[in-house]
């Protein structure tokens, strides 16, 4: 069977030419949907990390009124730490009352006190290295703050460091047992420290040549 | 036909080349690199917020902390006088050595001086009377409501022999003002 065709050889080739414009066209026209896409994408990509953006800095704003309120009660921390440090060391002194209480009650019956004498004696510092960041905080704060004031509050915390409460015993006992016994019970007594015999000899005074006449010398504990 | 095939193919081909080139470099390029920098900051932001709300945590620690020094401070401070009364201070002592039994022999004011903004004066105060007396009176003087510090103490027997109960006490006492001008102390009150 032969099949005959009745139409051009122009008109097929025609067909065939405007066919291949339509694949070129629905390619390009593919090729633009597929840019338009990927615009589309990057652009809904950026518009959501904007959106982060703003979320977040909303959020800083909110959290730095909290760092601004920290920020200003730090300021006004300042002074008040400043204060009660000078109050802190205005009230570190040991109490002499109470060490006066204490002496009395250590004191055996055959001991007698003729004289006590406190006295606050200032120390050197023995280890150099502390003087020197001593000094160094004694000079950086000033320049901070603008006034003496926080020197002299440096020197008068290093004054009350290095001060002693030196406390000198003297009286007459009846024997040396007396003397030690009174002396163990003062460094049992809780506010003596350094407890250490200065001297013990006959008491050379007429009538009380059996007695021996005592030196004491002790430190008051420092209370803080 | 052919001819006009192969010109429409290659104004498409090199349109779509134009338009990816035009596209990559123009538009994707620097949506790239805009969108990379906002990550940064969004990172960074991130952080920020972070260490804010570390350091607002202290808040509430802090606001206690300055009740309490506020607290302790006012309580102090009611114990500092804003002048140096040592007339009122000497009346305080007569009474409290009256009625314990005390005589305040003598009194020696010193020279008052500066102590970190506030002044402090310097009183030697004799006193004669028994142990017992003297040692409640310091107790007195040192639980008033008036700050004083005790600094030395000197307490003797009136006899050489030390057998009388009547002794003498050399107190220095030093009194505190705090002046009203310089009511804050703080050094970042300029």
């Amino acid at each position: 069977m032969t099949e005959i065709d009745f139409l051009p050889a122009e008109y097929w080739k025609r067909r065939a030419s405007q066919r291949d414009q339509l694949y070129l066209l629905a390619i390009g026209a593919a090729s633009l949907v597929l840019l338009l896409a990927s615009v589309v994408h990057e652009a809904s990509n950026a518009a959501q990390l904007r959106a982060q953006l703003n979320i977040l800095e909303t959020e800083y704003q909110d959290v730095s009124v909290h760092v601004e309120q920290v920020k200003q009660l730090e300021a006004k921390r300042a002074p008040l730490v400043f204060d009660a440090k000078f109050h802190t060391l205005l009230r570190a002194r040991p109490s002499l009352s109470r060490a006066m209480v204490a002496l009395a009650t250590s004191c055996p019956s055959r001991l007698t006190l003729n004289a006590i004498r406190v006295k606050t004696t200032t120390v050197a510092r023995p280890d150099p290295k502390h003087s020197a960041t001593a000094g160094k905080a004694t000079a950086a704060r000033p320049t901070a703050t603008g006034d003496g004031l926080a020197e002299q509050l440096e020197q008068f915390a290093t004054q009350r460091e290095l001060a002693r409460v030196a406390v000198e015993l003297t009286g007459v006992a009846e024997s040396d047992l007396e003397l030690a016994e009174f002396m163990e019970r003062l460094e049992n007594a809780g506010c003596f420290t350094e407890v250490s015999l200065g001297t013990s000899a006959d008491s050379p005074s007429t009538g009380l040549s059996e007695l021996r006449q005592f030196k004491i010398q002790c430190r008051l504990v420092e209370v803080f | 036909m052919d001819s006009t095939f192969r010109r429409n193919t290659l104004i498409l081909t090199g349109s779509l080349a134009a338009i990816l080139v035009l596209y990559f470099f123009v538009y994707w390029l620097p949506q790239r690199r805009y969108k990379a920098e906002m990550l940064s900051t969004i990172q960074s932001k991130r952080e920020a917020i972070e260490s804010c709300k570390l350091q607002s945590t202290q808040l509430a620690f802090l606001n206690s902390e300055l009740g309490q020094l506020e607290a302790y401070n006012e309580k102090m401070a009611e114990q500092i006088p804003t002048v140096l009364n040592v007339k009122d201070f000497l009346s305080t002592v007569h009474s409290l050595g009256q009625r314990e039994g005390v005589t305040i022999s003598t009194v020696t004011p010193g020279f008052a001086t500066e102590l970190v903004g506030n002044q402090q004066q310097p009183v030697s105060v004799t006193l004669v009377g028994k142990f017992q007396a003297i040692v409640q009176l310091m107790h007195e003087l040192e639980t008033m409501s008036r700050r004083v510090d005790l600094p030395d103490l000197d307490i003797r027997t009136l006899d050489k022999l030390g057998t009388g109960d009547q002794l003498e006490a050399k107190l220095n006492v030093r009194l505190f003002a705090r002046p009203a001008k310089t009511a804050s102390t703080s050094p970042n009150d300029g």
